[in-house]
């Protein structure tokens, strides 16, 4: 025991409780983010210096790990993902992936609250877990090897749609792990340690970065946008709202394929930014039904506002025409419905030039998309309906092209000492 | 903070439970820690708890108080196992051996020093174990002192629990059971390029298709 406490070490110590009070609060949900992100500012204002500012630094911000549901559904969306999609090794057994569950839901438990597991040779890298969440998804072969009877029946392929131009590369996956943080570093170290623990289990099948807005870069609440400069999610049962524990979780409505269970539908969806550049303002707005600015209806104000499809122009024809994607996404049944949490990429590309043409899912100076990430309770009731309307007629089909598919099953959470899916085993 | 210390042979525990409560306690760790050697890095780590403390009567008894512990998983030839011993008694003792029972053919405490000839590192068996006085800590870590299992007769897989018996000169015993993970260090005599001789057999990453070995069985 030493007794000459250096500042470093008080720093420590202090750090590891904030981690823990702050673990307290995000149980309570988005609310907390937003409190932590007020005191910030105030606690700034007032003096700037003081040693106060570590407890609202965004780094020590924590999302819980254990749990009845798996964080990362309905967590608010953080900064940055890598959806990871492994494939279990040949020879794989059940026993082998109830270990190597166990070993990823220990460091994904350490890791998401700001401590390194004893075998990380880069600890000090886990010290700013900035909201990290793991969520763990199984496709088709780990639940063949779990528990083939307990695989829910839409555990398969989508059907296929005519606007697809899916490539392989970027197609299912027998296990998904979906990492989320505020910080990339932090995000780049825990990915680096999930993949070595899984080297002896599986192989990396593709691996999705994604982005959206930093912390503090815009007003928390804030719909996103995409790289079309859309505002991109405005109707979307979020958490808290009235329909969110049906559409994701069954609650009250679908069978759900376990309790506090759901589905992840990632599709990847190649975003034609040269053929988007050919459309003016109106021709764009056109095409969605809302209004590039603010993201509101062609027929309100304000971006909530609810559309009118009956209003018309002085011609006659609809506002809101019957081509765009908000008119023919929407739809009257009310089990069709989804929860997005979505994210952009941009991929670095080399030796580009010139313009890529309608159709086209490479070519251009950009490479450019989104990372539709669809939560459901089940995908054949509630996604592919949807997505049939979308794939029959959408005018932004001309500028998008779904180039990945996969389709996972969540499982519930755990709680401590236990590990991701340890109920079906 | 304790890793679990078993005491029996059913019922391992989980060695790795963690809670909100020791995240608030982590931090008293940290200070609890400082007073043993270079082992700042894990401070963050240092959070399981007791998971199934002494149950029933003891088959071997708490000599030391282990946290930390954990090993590495191997296929074949040897692996080490880590942990830092707490001597929480008002006694010295010193830990003479451990047994790995049928894991192992051979299981020795190994110390790593430097070889004045050649300025590397090396590890050889310790002669006359491991002292550690009352209150002191010893730490057992990649690159630094290590329990070493050698003439593997099972694989050691990541995911599993691995027990050992630590043997202490007053002739007591512990149960040690401690979490398997894949890890890349821990090789001595590591030197990036060359072919590895004596102790090279470390770097082998385990495969599950290359097992040369029957999976060892968890007790």
């Amino acid at each position: 025991m030493s007794t000459d406490e250096t500042p470093a070490r008080e720093g420590l110590q202090r750090r590891s409780l904030l981690i823990g009070a702050v673990a307290g609060a995000g149980v309570t949900g988005i609310g907390a983010a937003s409190a932590v992100g007020l005191n910030e500012a105030f606690g700034a204002a007032e003096d700037p210096t003081a040693d106060h500012s570590d407890a609202a630094r965004h780094g020590l911000q924590v999302e819980p790990f254990h749990g009845a549901r798996q964080a990362g559904v309905a967590t608010l969306p953080q900064a940055f993902s890598a959806f990871i999609a492994l494939n279990l090794n040949q020879g794989a057994s059940k026993d082998s992936l109830r270990r190597m569950l166990r070993v990823l839901s220990d460091d994904a438990a350490a890791l998401t609250q700001g401590r390194a597991p004893l075998w990380d040779q880069e600890p000090w890298l886990a010290e700013n877990p900035s909201r990290l969440t793991v969520t763990f998804g199984f496709g088709p072969k780990a639940m063949a090897l779990i528990d083939a009877a307990r695989a829910p029946e839409w555990l398969k392929p989508l059907p296929a749609f005519d606007i697809d131009q899916l490539q392989d590369r970027w197609n299912q996956g027998d296990l998904l792990l979906q990492l989320c943080c505020d910080d990339k570093l932090t995000l780049a170290h825990a990915q680096r340690v999930l993949l070595k623990d899984s080297r002896s289990f599986a192989k990396v099948r593709w691996i999705q970065d994604g982005f959206r807005n930093t912390v503090g870069a815009t007003p928390a609440g804030q719909t996103m946008r995409n790289l079309f400069g859309q505002v991109d999610g405005t109707v979307n049962p979020y958490p808290g709202e009235e329909d969110h524990e049906k559409v994701v979780y069954g609650r009250d409505g679908f069978e759900p394929w376990i309790e506090d269970g759901t589905s992840l539908v990632l599709r990847r969806i190649h975003m034609n930014l040269d053929t988007w550049d050919e459309a003016d303002t109106p021709a764009r707005e056109d095409s969605v039904g809302r209004k590039l600015a603010d993201g509101a209806p062609l027929t309100g104000s304000q971006e909530h506002d609810e559309p009118d499809f009956e209003a018309k122009g002085p011609l006659g024809f609809p506002v809101i025409a019957s081509y765009s994607h908000i008119r023919r996404s929407r739809t009257d049944n009310p089990d069709e419905k989804i929860f997005r949490r979505v994210y952009n990429y941009d991929l670095p590309v080399a030796d580009a030039s010139g313009m890529s043409r309608s159709g086209d899912i490479s070519g251009g100076v950009s490479n450019t998309g989104l990372i539709f990430a669809s939560y459901q309770s089940d995908p054949i009731q509630q996604f592919v309906p949807i997505q049939k309307k979308l794939d029959d007629m959408d005018m932004l089909n001309t500028w998008t092209v779904p180039i990945g598919s996969a389709v996972f099953a969540i499982p519930p959470g755990c709680e401590e000492g236990g590990f991701i899916g340890d109920g079906l085993f | 903070m304790n890793m679990p210390i078993e005491t029996s042979t059913r019922s391992l525990p989980r060695p790795l439970r963690r809670s909100v409560t020791t995240l608030l306690a982590a931090g008293f760790a940290v200070t609890a820690l400082t007073g043993c050697s270079a082992d700042g890095n894990q401070a963050s780590g240092d959070t399981q708890v007791p998971a199934a403390s002494a149950e029933g009567n003891a088959a071997t008894e708490q000599v030391v108080e282990l946290t930390d512990g954990w090993a590495k998983a191997a296929d074949s030839n040897m692996t080490s196992v880590f942990g830092s011993l707490k001597n929480t008694g008002d006694q010295s003792v010193t830990l003479e051996s451990i047994d790995a029972g049928d894991t192992a053919g051979v299981a020795e405490l190994h110390e790593t020093v430097m070889n004045d000839q050649t300025g590397s590192t090396e590890m050889k068996r310790v002669e006359g174990g491991f002292e550690i006085a009352p209150g002191e800590t010893k730490t057992l870590e990649p690159g630094g002192d290590h329990m070493m299992l050698m003439e593997l007769q099972c694989a050691v897989k990541s995911g599993t629990d691995l027990t050992v018996e630590l043997g202490f000169d007053n002739g007591r015993t512990q149960q040690i059971t401690v979490p398997v993970r894949d890890y890349a260090g821990a090789q001595e005599h590591y030197a990036p390029g060359e072919e590895h001789s004596g102790h090279g057999e470390h770097s082998e990453m385990p495969s599950p298709e290359s097992s040369a070995l029957p999976e060892c069985h968890e007790h």
